[in-house]
């Protein structure tokens, strides 16, 4: 892996992780601003004047329509728990998801998806009686998917496998119990030497996402296609920041290995 | 004393050993530009590519420098900006 040779302080910090984010803005890293492009924008898309969201994206399942012929694609949690406990050889090996000690994004979607429902427990812990490989990144998921070595990829973002050239060989799911949605956001860190360009870049941004709340630039199909009533958007602010405490997060990831390492 | 010695030293090592880890970077524009726009980022350089593009066609005088890592990586480099090399 390559390594930053030199020091430049960075002008926007853009990341999947809000909660992490947050955590920069609360922290004093973050610069205020505030202009026309910010004004009219909903209450859920920005934070403190810091933090601002510019995509919204949904999480859900990645399945491998030829590990999956024959059998009927799960359309929620719940169905998806069926589908593997039912079929314990076919799917032995064959289940990816995020790991979420290594995953700033895969630690967010999982505290959320635990925060919404139960079934994310059971769930994994399903997952965990299958052998299942854990993952740093959305895109080795949907790879693994293409290639033939996973049958389904859980909390993968829809966006990246939309982009994906090899479409055909897999359904993307949103759940139809709920559908976590990220909100991508980006920040002006208070190092900044360009602050006036990177405020520029910022509202040039905001402008392209709003009214609508989603850029053309950056569609996502999924998320228009989504039952709006199922779509959990995560909420900016000093929630995010309850799982970021270090018990909090050391208890979850032990609950979490426990569930999902069963071997 | 020698435990603010010893601090001090353990705090410099500490320092002098955390490299930030860059997953990608592409340069978006004039590579000698002395002042670029610099971004880091968790999204992949394709799938924001097409802001970059769309910015560069409205500022074409802007380079971008965009710098791709993981969500904890980029925490940790913008959390140690504010501290001296």
């Amino acid at each position: 892996m390559p390594y930053r040779e030199k020091k430049h302080p960075f002008d926007i910090v853009i990341s999947s992780a809000m909660d992490l984010q947050t955590k920069l803005a609360n922290d004093g890293f973050a610069r205020k601003h505030t202009s026309p492009a910010t004004q009219d924008l909903p209450d859920w898309a920005v934070w403190n004047d810091m933090v601002y969201a510019f995509t919204q994206e949904p999480a859900g399942f990645v399945i491998s329509n030829a590990l999956f012929e024959g059998l009927p694609i799960p359309q929620n949690r719940q169905q998806l728990i069926t589908a593997l406990r039912q079929n314990p050889d076919r799917f032995k090996g064959r289940v990816g998801t995020y790991d979420i000690r290594k995953s700033g994004a895969g630690y967010l979607f999982a505290t959320q998806d635990a925060r919404a429902s139960d079934t994310y427990w059971r769930l994994t812990e399903v997952m965990g009686t299958l052998e299942p490989t854990l993952y740093c990144c959305a895109s080795e998921m949907i790879d693994d998917v293409v290639n033939g070595d996973l049958a389904v990829a859980y909390n993968v973002l829809a966006s990246y496998a939309e982009k994906s050239p090899h479409k055909d060989k897999f359904t993307i799911i949103l759940p139809n119990d709920f559908s976590i949605v990220m909100l991508r956001t980006m920040l002006i860190p208070e190092t900044s030497d360009n602050p006036v360009l990177a405020a520029e870049f910022l509202d040039f941004v905001l402008a392209q996402t709003y009214p609508s709340g989603v850029s053309p630039l950056l569609k996502t199909q999924s998320l228009g296609q989504a039952e709006q009533s199922t779509l959990y958007r995560i909420s900016m602010g000093p929630g995010l920041l309850v799982y970021l405490d270090y018990f909090k997060k050391k208890n979850f990831i032990a609950e979490w290995e426990n569930a999902i390492v069963q071997n | 004393m020698r435990h603010v010695i010893l601090s001090i030293v353990m705090w410099l090592l500490a320092n002098v050993a955390h490299t930030f880890e860059i997953e990608d970077r592409a340069v978006f524009g004039d590579e000698i530009d002395s002042a670029p726009l610099r971004i880091v980022s968790t999204a992949d350089i394709s799938y924001f590519k097409p802001i970059i593009d769309a910015f560069r066609a409205f500022r074409p005088d802007v380079t971008i420098d965009y710098t791709v890592a993981s969500s904890t990586e980029v925490m940790d480099a913008i959390s140690r900006e504010k501290t001296p090399f």
